[in-house]
């Protein structure tokens, strides 16, 4: 397929699907942001992608079934969050000339920096040899036509179920899109298109936390936009930080959860738990956990984490076990999961699985 | 006690690196706690960064994050704390005060200056290079799989399994998952013994190119990818079944080429 096509299918599933079924989570409010409809679409796609990959892979269904199982539900999402913006006015979300003359100046150097990033990161490669499983086990998965039942190394079949990975099936979410994307290879997707989505995207998320703390400040908005680009341009000084991570291996789960989730984390803890009427519905808090535990088993124990403490902050100021109910039952795909690898362990300990 | 507290700092100064960001956080964080903590969500943020590292570095929450994520990534429970956007809302809040327009741009160019000197940017870290294949992976790793392919279809090979070391190794599935190999990055995956000694001998400074032969043979590799250092061992490859079928950069790539059951 033309290549041209390819990437016009990239933009459709990795920028048109998540905004438009992102306005599906967002009926508390009356008006809304694209970048906030885009931020609910990736937390949405996530969990899907999570909700539906674990049963698939238990069940030994070939990869082919989650692409179409993955493709309709999103796109009925979609449309469905498409008829919800249709209610507020398509034109409404097309900036008016007069809006974009009273853009900060800062906002414009912020992007000229970000698109610099960008085309960096899309136009050089950076080796990183975890690809060996993280980017191989995509590949793998569209040779195969399976959901993690050949080994990435070597390419036969598993002995035993790879524990770490079942839970937090990353992989096959970009196996799944490069195949949407007309069967781009799993490596052009991983290397060049996911890097073109996923960085701005992070960049999407810092700057909602921007303009939740700096309200109606454009210029300061855009300088805080701006001062994060170049923060994270400079984040080589370890190989182990969040910026770094976002800038050479964007594609991996974990430098997903990294640079995107944990920014979006916060921003809908501050906007969920920390608001008396919370701008947000708890089911896309659910979400965001059940998201996060799709790009990483690390994430499976990290969104607990931040998503605890906020709803045990959230529960002491407004004194509320109710909010601390909804709060810790917004984790449960991390307990239920993180339940889940332990029997596993204990079961292959006694041999039965 | 002692002993778990020093990993943890250990960790600490290894996510840290050899840069100043820790430093730009505290000042920011002492700036957004005098100027900006009576802004809700600023408060609520500061109060999470400080509950978080509390978790990062008490031993009892540390010992029981390390036994759920594993020693070796403990450094990761880092990423959850807000450096970036807290250092960045410090400055702007400053920067949001000043009421001239030249100084704010004078004030943002010194903050850009002070981050350059804290950090390290990607360029020169040497991230990045200029791939000559679209699935970005090193080119004698494109050159050997494109190689390999054409021959085992001249060969009539149903399946092809190569054996070669890490740097290829890690890379050529990524590349084409119809390459078969005996192990993975790190002998992950190794299917047998014979896997473990052909990975441990194809990585080695100084391998037995018998064992490697022998190994792969046993393994059914169909070639073989070796760094030669110097030597000629063609006769040893030869002796098993292995022709030399091209040469890259230090890799001798080699096909088997025997008769079955020879």
């Amino acid at each position: 397929m033309h290549f041209v096509i390819k990437a016009f299918l990239a933009g459709f599933w990795l920028i048109l699907v998540p905004t438009a079924s992102g306005a599906l989570f967002l009926r508390r409010k009356t008006t809304f942001s694209l970048e906030e409809s885009f931020l609910a679409g990736y937390v949405f796609l996530f969990a899907t992608a999570e909700l539906l990959t674990v049963p698939l892979l238990f069940l030994d269904a070939p990869l082919h079934i989650l692409v179409i199982s993955y493709g309709v539900v999103t796109v009925l999402a979609a449309i469905a969050g498409l008829l919800r913006m249709k209610k507020q006015g398509f034109s409404k979300w097309f900036p008016a000339p007069g809006r974009l003359k009273s853009t900060s100046v800062f906002f414009w150097a912020a992007l000229l920096l970000i698109a610099f990033q960008v085309f960096v990161v899309v136009r050089y490669a950076h080796l990183d040899a975890d690809d060996a499983l993280y980017v191989a086990a995509s590949t793998t998965a569209v040779q195969e036509d399976s959901i993690f039942h050949i080994n990435a190394y070597t390419g036969l079949p598993y002995l035993t179920l790879p524990r770490r990975y079942i839970f937090s099936p990353f992989p096959m979410f970009l196996a799944v899109i490069s195949q949407l994307c007309g069967g781009l290879h799993a490596a052009i997707t991983a290397h060049t298109v996911f890097p073109a989505v996923f960085i701005p995207a992070s960049y999407v998320a810092m700057y909602q936390l921007g303009r939740k703390w700096l309200p109606k400040e454009k210029d300061a908005q855009g300088i805080f936009l701006f001062l994060c680009a170049v923060l994270c341009w400079f984040s080589a000084y370890s190989e182990y930080n969040a910026g770094n991570f976002q800038m050479v291996r964007i594609w991996q789960g974990k430098a997903i959860l990294a640079a995107f989730m944990v920014p979006v984390i916060l921003y809908f803890s501050l906007t969920i738990v920390m608001e008396e009427r919370p701008e947000y519905s708890w089911l896309l808090y659910a979400m965001v956990n059940l998201g996060t535990c799709l790009l990483s088993s690390v994430g499976i124990i990290f969104a607990p984490i931040m998503m605890g403490i906020f709803v045990l902050m959230g529960a002491i100021r407004f004194k509320s076990l109710r909010r601390a109910a909804a709060g810790l039952a917004c984790c449960l795909p991390s307990v239920i999961l993180g339940i889940s690898y332990i029997l596993i362990l204990v079961l292959r300990g006694r041999g039965i699985l | 006690m002692k002993a778990i507290l020093m990993w943890i700092i250990s960790n600490w100064n290894m996510y840290w690196g050899d840069g100043f960001y820790q430093y730009l956080l505290l000042i920011s964080v002492i700036y957004l706690l005098f100027q900006k903590r009576k802004e809700k969500n600023t408060r609520h943020t500061l109060i999470y960064s400080v509950i978080l590292l509390g978790v990062f570095t008490l031993p009892f929450t540390a010992a029981v994050i390390r036994a759920c994520i594993g020693e070796e990534v403990y450094w990761r429970v880092l990423w959850l704390l807000p450096t970036v956007p807290l250092i960045a809302l410090a400055a702007a809040d400053f920067l949001r005060k000043r009421k001239s327009r030249l100084l704010q741009i004078i004030c943002l160019l010194a903050f850009t200056g002070i981050i350059v000197f804290s950090g390290k940017g990607m360029f020169r870290a040497v991230n990045y290079f200029i791939a000559d294949n679209p699935q970005k992976v090193p080119s004698e790793v494109a050159y050997i799989c494109n190689l390999v392919n054409e021959r085992a279809e001249e060969a009539g090979f149903s399946q092809v399994r190569i054996a070669a070391d890490d740097h290829i190794a890690s890379y050529v599935r990524v590349y084409d998952a119809s390459i078969l190999m005996p192990y993975g990055r790190r002998d992950k995956g190794a299917l047998d013994k014979y896997s473990t000694t052909l990975y441990k001998q194809i990585n080695a400074s100084e391998p037995s190119f018998k064992k490697i032969a022998k190994c792969a043979k046993q393994l059914e590799c169909h070639f073989i990818i070796v760094d030669l250092r110097g030597e000629s061992p063609f006769d040893t490859f030869e002796k098993y079944g292995y022709t030399k079928i091209g040469e890259l950069h230090n890799y001798t790539i080699f096909q088997f080429t025997a008769q079955e059951g020879e």
